[in-house]
């Protein structure tokens, strides 16, 4: 099929040749020293103002242009820019590679001439984060987290103190799509969500789309968090490593076969239970609880055509005390992708995708354990069509099978029999186009639209609930039979238009379907939570976004500013009866109800991207309100993640060159929560009232962080012999201290209420604060490299 | 099913963790105060006079004055789908009941409260009683003990699930004529029939107490309403359980169930 598709590009091709006789210019691009793929390098043509490409995720670009001579100048962020004459009488094949040029004053000047992509990119609401950005970040315990960085920025909330988790422009924490080489990452979190799973020394860059999202993307309402890893250094041997009070950190990388092969290799562990090893209670002394990720890659270039990728995550979570109860749960995930080039301008990616999540808990002493999980083979065609200077093609196709165990217990002694949930099988499908294109010098537009479809099928017996949720009637399909078929159309739309070289106006309209759904009664989720698939009773869930924003950058692209708005209209979305059993429950989908939402804001960020001191200011004043028949009696309510302010504030600050101090503020109103108005007595117990779905609201949140970065010397003075003088000669390891204080005014941020009768006098009864953080907590890391 | 929350002890992992860097402290806080509502407990069991129907009305959170306002005078009556009409009489203060009412497996009962002509309706289907085979106790081993404390002691039920019929279960705890705090429900879910040994969750005994047990058939709603009363209390979705009361502005439950009671002497085990 992919054949005749190429054939009959190829005639369009020949069509336009035939008319004006073109050339294309095409390569790879990657960095100079570790020889890793960079992805979105701008290529742009001096002597044809506003035409130009970007590479895409694979370093691969490729432009066409009439028969002539033209300088390309290839330019990235803190990299040296490379100018190259080329006489476009043929094809031309030129592979790059560029220079880091973070230390060179001079260069930094010659960049910033056209440092303004995110003006001229048809892309808004998306955020990118390099984790060289974030290593300064001041963070809880010291962990260096993406996930933490990115509930910095406008529009993504966190899930909690301390969480990982985080919401999007109203969204839920289950409607982000969260991608780690292409593979779906189901539960992103350790330890009950204090730490996310990317160990960052194996991550290159994330990128978050909170609107406007790319038709190749989809499966999720709210947002997709793609998250690369790196390939290995294709140069050299390096090892990265870093000892911190938590975890300790080790990354090994380097060439299979210099320049055309690597691979790469992280390990991270917790190392908490070594510490209850010094008790001298047996009891604690028998805990474990530790946390490890393990992330593998290689890559091989066969020939210039053909290069193939394979990548793997492995963690786990482990908790247990010896002989009576063990908890351990993770993900696995496998990526297998084949770049292939059908000519200079057919650019192809073909993916093998598998992704699991399982939990399993052994109550040892009660005799029977626990166990769930997902599991996901996917194939995916990616094609990326570089059509002409102003037309950039992209489509392609997936396909998901998914497969849910919901639950299964196993009785190991007398109590309690053996059990199990029905498995649930489905398989989720879509087709996608889209062009990217430019008009002329001002007006530019991303356009696409992707067909999806999810098809449940048996084996398995299927409930259907009436009003109250109480299973009416059962049917049973045979293995593969269709149980139900959803699909729908999901447009992808967004227009720029550029005022001048600092100034553009970009709108952007999404559709999208969600057919997964997380059961979960906790908002920063638990690694019990189990997901549900759409079914006979549950219809996907489905969102539609408008944005509109303003793009400045000042003071030659050193200040970056934005505005946007966004109104998020979302519908089939999923709520719980009042006290509803989610987990084992094979009838749970009687415990649902469904209803609507609509969250609307307005962002504003600024950023300060160069110098010595950096940093940003991000302000979101947002709603978010649902709408479900049996709450609070029909009427819009404000859904949990509602909140009004949110306030992150980043600074850093090079006092010199080994020497960094950075930090950070936020503040935010507090969630929307259900706080009881009365009491009354059943069976003799104190039972609370309550009012309104999430009448009440926790205090405002806020917490001041900071960090120091101490960087070793890279050099040594050393006599040289013939000369006699000291010469600065560099020391082949690099290491840095990295100090940090988490909660620096002691802020009692409230973590949970609980409501209780008083233990001494039950006629009492009382509200309990829970905070995690009485005190500032301090954290020291030391990081290294070789 | 209930059994998973009550044996994963999650929060001692957060209490591992935060052991030393965290504070729990009892706040005042400023909470709106709902309308008072209407309370009715109600329940007929199947044996000659064993009911009470009682009636209170809520108070706010923060009111904790001894004691809640009862209601007396109301005229509540039960009748079953026989057309047999029973009248409650207030022995105490709100609290009603009626010597001459006998349960019947498998009729409906019909609950009319009348407070001032404000009238709550409710029904409830007595199911089939389930004998409770026996009792078993066990010593609680848990972790972080102290060698020297006195040992505790779990209960464990045994009874036969009917095969082919969708049963729901009460169970109530007693020490020294108290009922032991905690609501604990079950359904067959996960049973379908056979032998159910099933634990008696976060009920504790010392040795030479004298536990009793009631195994209690019960109907969907109130299995519903017991289920969600234990798990709306402080979770992330609390609220009013649904309750199969009919009127306004009321909470509470009526129930019609068929018990089975057990006792054991709780001697001490090594």
């Amino acid at each position: 099929m992919l054949k005749s598709l190429s054939f009959t590009l190829f005639l369009f091709i020949s069509a336009t040749v035939l008319a004006q006789e073109k050339f294309t210019l095409s390569g790879n691009i990657k960095d100079a020293s570790d020889g890793e793929d960079l992805v979105g390098v701008t290529i742009l043509v001096k002597e044809l103002p506003g035409v130009g490409t970007v590479a895409n995720l694979y370093g691969f670009y490729s432009i066409t242009l009439p028969k002539g001579k033209y300088t390309i100048q290839y330019k990235y962020l803190g990299y040296k820019t490379i100018a190259f004459v080329a006489d476009l009488s043929k094809n031309i094949k030129n592979n790059i590679q560029l220079v880091s040029g973070s230390t060179d004053l001079n260069v930094v000047e010659i960049i910033a001439e056209k440092e303004n992509q995110n003006i001229r990119s048809n892309e808004m609401s998306v955020e990118k984060i390099s984790i060289k950005d974030v290593s300064s970040i001041p963070v809880l315990f010291g962990e260096n987290d993406v996930m933490k960085v990115l509930q910095l920025l406008p529009g993504v909330k966190s899930a909690g103190e301390g969480s990982s988790g985080f919401f999007v422009r109203g969204g839920n924490s289950d409607q982000n799509l969260i991608l780690l080489d292409e593979a779906p990452v189901y539960n992103a979190s350790h330890l009950l969500g204090f730490f996310s799973v990317f160990n960052p020394d194996a991550i290159k860059d994330l990128t978050l789309y909170k609107g406007g999202i790319p038709a190749q993307f989809a499966g999720r309402l709210s947002s997709v968090v793609d998250i690369k890893m790196k390939e290995g250094n294709s140069k050299k041997f390096k090892a990265i490593g870093g000892v911190g009070i938590l975890s300790s950190r080790l990354t090994l990388e380097g060439p299979i076969v210099k320049d055309k092969s690597s691979f790469i290799i992280s390990g991270r562990r917790t190392y908490f239970d070594m510490f209850l090893k010094l008790s001298n209670n047996e009891d604690i002394k028998n805990t474990i609880l530790y946390f490890y990720d393990l992330n593998l890659k290689a890559n091989y270039q066969f020939s210039d055509k053909n290069r193939l990728f394979i990548s793997g995550y492995f963690g786990r979570d482990n908790f247990g005390f010896a002989n009576r109860f063990n908890f351990n749960y993770g993900n696995a995930t496998a990526t297998v992708r084949w770049n292939h080039l059908y000519n200079d301008k057919l650019f192809s990616n073909t993916s093998f995708i598998y992704s699991y999540y399982n939990y399993k808990i052994d109550i040892i002493a009660a005799g029977f354990s626990i166990n769930s999980q997902i599991q996901d083979f996917t194939l995916k065609q990616d094609v990326d069509f570089f059509w002409n200077g102003n037309n950039k093609l992209k489509f392609g196709a997936s396909a998901i099978h998914h497969t849910f165990y919901p639950g299964e217990i196993s009785s190991t002694g007398e109590s309690v029999g053996d059990s199990k949930i029905e498995n649930r099988y489905g398989i989720e499908s879509g087709l996608y186009v889209s062009n990217e294109q430019k008009f002329n010098e001002s007006w530019s537009a991303t356009y696409g639209v992707r067909y999806s479809n999810f098809t449940q099928i048996g084996p398995g017996e299927f409930y259907t609930y009436n009003t109250q949720g109480k299973a009416t009637d059962t049917t049973v399909y045979k293995e593969n039979n269709v149980v139900v078929t959803y699909h729908g159309i999901e447009p992808r739309l967004s227009l720029n238009y550029v005022l001048n070289e600092s100034t553009s106006i970009k709108t952007s309209y999404n559709r999208m379907y969600q057919y997964l759904h997380l059961l979960s009664n906790s908002s920063g989720g638990n690694p019990t939570d189990t997901w549900l698939s759409s079914s006979n009773n549950v219809k996907p869930e489905i969102a539609d976004q408008v944005a509109l924003g303003y793009f400045k950058n000042f003071k030659n692209n050193t200040y970056e500013f934005s505005v946007e708005t966004y109104y998020k209209a979302m519908q089939n979305t999923i709520d719980y009866r009042t006290g509803a059993e989610i987990t084992l429950n094979p009838k749970v989908e009687g415990e649902l109800l469904y209803g609507k939402g609509r969250a609307y804001g307005l962002e504003f960020y600024l950023k300060r991207k160069k110098g010595v001191f950096t940093g940003w200011i991000s302000y979101t004043l947002a709603r978010t309100e649902v709408q479900y028949d049996k709450i609070n009696k029909g009427a819009w309510y404000p859904a949990k993640q509602d909140r009004t302010h949110d306030l992150s504030f980043v600074a850093m600050y090079d006092i010199s060159e080994r020497l960094k101090i950075s930090s950070t503020f936020v503040f935010y109103t507090g969630n929307a929560v259900t706080f009881p108005t009365g009491k009354y007595v059943i069976d003799g117990q104190t039972i609370n009232l309550y009012s309104d779905r999430n009448g009440s609201r926790f205090p405002n949140y806020h917490r001041l962080d900071l960090g120091l970065t101490l960087e070793g010397k890279n050099y040594k003075m050393v006599t040289n012999p013939e000369t006699g003088l000291k010469e600065k000669k560099d020391r082949r390891i690099h290491s840095s201290w990295n100090f940090s204080i988490y909660n620096v005014y002691a802020r009692e941020n409230p973590y949970s209420y609980s409501f209780r009768e008083n233990e001494e006098n039950p006629i009492i009864t009382e509200a309990v604060q829970l905070s995690l953080f009485k005190y500032p907590l301090p954290a020291i890391t030391y990081n290294f490299n070789f | 099913m209930m059994l998973f929350q009550k044996y994963t002890p999650l929060y001692v992992l957060i209490a591992i963790i935060f052991l030393m860097i965290s504070c729990e402290k009892v706040v005042e806080l400023d909470l709106d105060d709902a309308k008072q509502m209407l309370v009715v407990e109600a329940i007929v069991h199947d044996s000659l006079g064993d009911n009470f129907v009682k009636l209170s009305k809520t108070k706010p959170f923060n009111d904790n004055s001894v004691g809640y306002e009862t209601i007396s005078g109301a005229l509540v009556i039960v009748t079953d789908n026989l057309g047999n009409s029973f009248t409650f009489t207030e022995a105490t203060a709100g609290n009603y009941n009626c010597p001459t009412l006998e349960g019947i497996t498998g009729r409906a009962y019909f609950l009319t409260v009348n407070v001032s002509g404000k009238v709550v309706t409710a029904q409830s289907v007595m199911n089939p009683k389930v004998n409770l085979d026996s009792l078993s106790h066990h010593k609680i081993d848990r972790p972080f003990n102290d060698p020297n404390e006195p040992p505790e002691y779990s209960i464990r039920t045994y009874f036969f699930d009917t095969p082919n019929y969708t049963n729901y279960y009460r169970i109530k705890a007693f020490n020294k004529g108290v009922q032991e705090k905690g609501y604990i429900v079950l359904n067959d879910d996960l049973l379908n029939g056979g032998i159910a040994v099933f634990p008696v969750f976060r009920v504790n005994y010392a040795e030479n107490d004298t536990a009793v047990i009631q195994l209690l058939s019960i109907d969907e709603a109130n299995f519903r309403y017991f289920n969600a009363i234990a798990s709306s209390q402080n979770g992330e979705v609390p609220g009013n359980p649904e309750t199969n009361l009919v009127g306004e502005d009321v909470v509470g439950y009526f129930g019609a169930y068929a018990k089975s009671e057990r006792r054991l002497i709780i001697t001490p085990l090594p």
